[in-house]
């Protein structure tokens, strides 16, 4: 319980600071706000009294750690503020389109943990063979191809070519397929890497050779014993990834044309929409330090030793 | 020797295929001026989308300018580019880490929670977010890198200079009278040259491919500079008659993205056994 406590509070600096750097980025912005908000009520060239009464409105006239602790404050309540482009809540537009990007991001992770885990178990298996080479060369070109190509690539095969798979656009459970592999690329690279380790340091354990001494068959050696063991910190691992996985889906959406997050963002940054630029970071944030604080709780509770604050190596 | 020898060892057949990618393609990125066949920025617009031929050997682009040309040149911001940022993010990171590692106590702790609000923002949508506000270019792009990749770099050193803070010789030194200064620069960072090399190596191809994205996004470089990210993008709407013009800079970023992981890979077998997750995996 105390650590769970610990654990808990650890994140509120660090979800504090993400408000800061989020709140930070229209400081940075070289545009007035004011002017930005008013173009696209319809107003192109404002005058100054009605920059005036922006200004006023939004709160511009006050000193920056006074318009950071409103909109502190506010988005602690999950209000986000206003996009200056569609006139509704920033949170609640966030969380219309979260169901899309959401569920590219699950399928994704699927994608990675199906073909990741098992190619990096084989290569465990088959250590040094011409399948573990192969296995490297494939995790090495999975990190190495930028992902709006493979996207483009995949949309020429499978759409244009093929046939296979809707080119893009959003309904069903077709134009999730490609989106997915695109996003699943890198994961699936890694987990391939962290498992052939895991389970190579598994099988090098003195446990092992004591079933092996006791003439235990090789299959049940590898499920029982050894996989047990050294799965659990990948299961934490594709925890971490997913949040990260959810933040990076822009990409994807804009070259699939789907109405998530990422697109919703893209289109934020283009019109300088700035409310919306905000709460995409804090949000994408929230859920990244979500998902770690829930990794780690849940590495707690299966590992004990965690808790009693032993180092693991 | 040894480590040179376990180098060409651990770099394989496919690292040595790696390293005449890459010396090719920076070759041909320093060079184009040379090499180049055309102005890569000359616009005809009578000859615009050739076919593949003798005389244009990639074809033209939607604005006849020669594609074999532009692939030349189109490495050659980026690469500098990313060299730039990696830099710029070695040293930060450098001086950040050794000073938090070595002294540890409240510098350490301020540090810590410096790199842990860092890192839990999601690097792309981070990025995405400060290159956009800051508007596209070149500046904004080295900020955007810089502040979402210092982090990493930094929580790798200090990890090091832990480790080694730790060692008898470290404590030998300081007990002959060693100060600080002299310790950190005599013996705590020439002790972590291994895993920083493997790190620089790595990050620079991470950062290239992240360039790469920016620009097709249209968050970077902008047409007409001629890149390989943004002659993705200037290609995308004509992808189904003329896919060569996607692939060509496609594969480019590809290739030396990959020659570049996969020497980083071959280095850290090489010097650093020990730090796991300094490479790509981070």
């Amino acid at each position: 319980m105390l650590y769970v406590v610990r654990r808990l509070a650890s994140t509120i600096p660090i979800l504090i600071g993400i408000s800061l750097l989020a709140f930070l980025l229209s400081v940075i912005s070289p545009g007035d706000p004011a002017v930005e908000a008013l173009s696209m009520s319809g107003i192109s060239e404002p005058t100054e009294q009605e920059i005036e009464i922006k200004r006023e409105e939004l709160g511009l006239h006050e000193s920056l750690p006074v318009q950071y602790g409103r909109w502190l404050v506010k988005a602690v309540q999950g209000d986000l503020g206003v996009s200056y482009m569609t006139k509704e809540s920033v949170s609640g537009e966030i969380m219309r389109r979260l169901p899309v990007t959401l569920s590219i991001s699950l399928l994704s992770v699927l994608f990675a943990v199906g073909l990741g885990v098992p190619f990096g178990m084989l290569m465990a298996l088959k250590k040094n063979s011409w399948l573990d080479e192969a296995g490297r060369f494939l995790a090495l070109t999975l990190v190495s191809i930028p992902g709006f190509w493979l996207a483009i690539s995949l949309i020429t095969l499978f759409s244009e070519k093929l046939g296979w798979l809707p080119t893009s656009g959003y309904g069903t459970w077709q134009h999730l397929v490609m989106p997915a592999m695109v996003l699943a690329c890198g994961t699936c690279a890694i987990l391939m890497r962290l498992t052939r380790a895991a389970l190579m340091e598994a099988l090098n354990q003195n446990y092992i050779l004591t079933a092996r001494a006791k003439g235990l068959r090789e299959p049940s050696i590898l499920s029982f014993h050894a996989l047990r063991n050294s799965l659990i910190p990948l299961i934490t691992v594709i925890g971490t990834y997913f949040g990260s996985i959810l933040g990076g889906s822009v990409i994807v959406e804009v070259i699939f044309a789907l109405p998530g997050i990422g697109m919703f963002a893209m289109d934020a940054i283009f019109r300088r929409d700035y409310p919306v630029i905000q709460g995409y970071v804090v949000f994408t944030g929230v859920v990244y330090v979500m998902f770690n604080l829930l990794v780690d709780l849940s590495y707690a509770w299966i590992n004990p030793q965690v808790k009693l604050g032993v180092k693991l190596k | 020797m040894i480590r040179l020898r376990l180098f060409l060892h651990s770099l394989g057949p496919i690292g040595v295929i790696s390293i005449v990618i890459l010396i090719v393609l920076l070759g041909s990125s320093l060079l184009a001026p040379w090499l180049a066949p055309y102005d890569p920025n000359q616009i005809r617009m009578s000859e615009r989308l050739a076919p593949i031929s003798g005389e244009h050997w990639l074809g033209t682009d939607t604005l006849g300018r020669d594609v074999f040309s532009r692939l030349l040149y189109g490495g050659r911001v980026s690469i500098m580019l990313a060299l730039a940022v990696t830099v710029a993010t070695m040293l930060i990171g450098l001086i950040i880490g050794t000073l938090a590692g070595y002294f540890g106590g409240w510098l350490d702790d301020v540090t810590q929670a410096g790199i842990h609000i860092f890192q839990g923002l999601p690097g792309l949508s981070f990025m995405i977010a400060i290159a956009g506000t800051l508007g596209p270019g070149v500046e904004s792009m080295f900020i955007a890198l810089v502040v979402t990749s210092w982090a990493d770099f930094s929580r790798v050193v200090r990890g090091e200079v832990m480790k080694i803070r730790e060692e008898s010789y470290i404590e030998g030194i300081r007990a002959i009278g060693g100060n600080h200064m002299y310790t950190l620069i005599r013996y705590v960072i020439p002790n972590m040259i291994g895993p920083i090399i493997v790190l620089f190596t790595v990050r620079i191809g991470r950062v290239i491919l992240s360039i790469a994205s920016l620009s097709f996004l249209g968050l970077g470089l902008q047409p007409p500079t001629p890149d390989w990210g943004v002659m993705v993008n200037d290609a995308r709407p004509f992808f189904r008659s003329y896919f060569h013009l996607i692939l060509a800079p496609g594969l480019c970023i590809a290739l030396i993205s990959f020659a570049i992981n996969c020497i980083g890979d071959a280095l850290r077998d090489a010097l650093d056994t020990k730090t796991e997750k300094a490479g790509w995996l981070s």
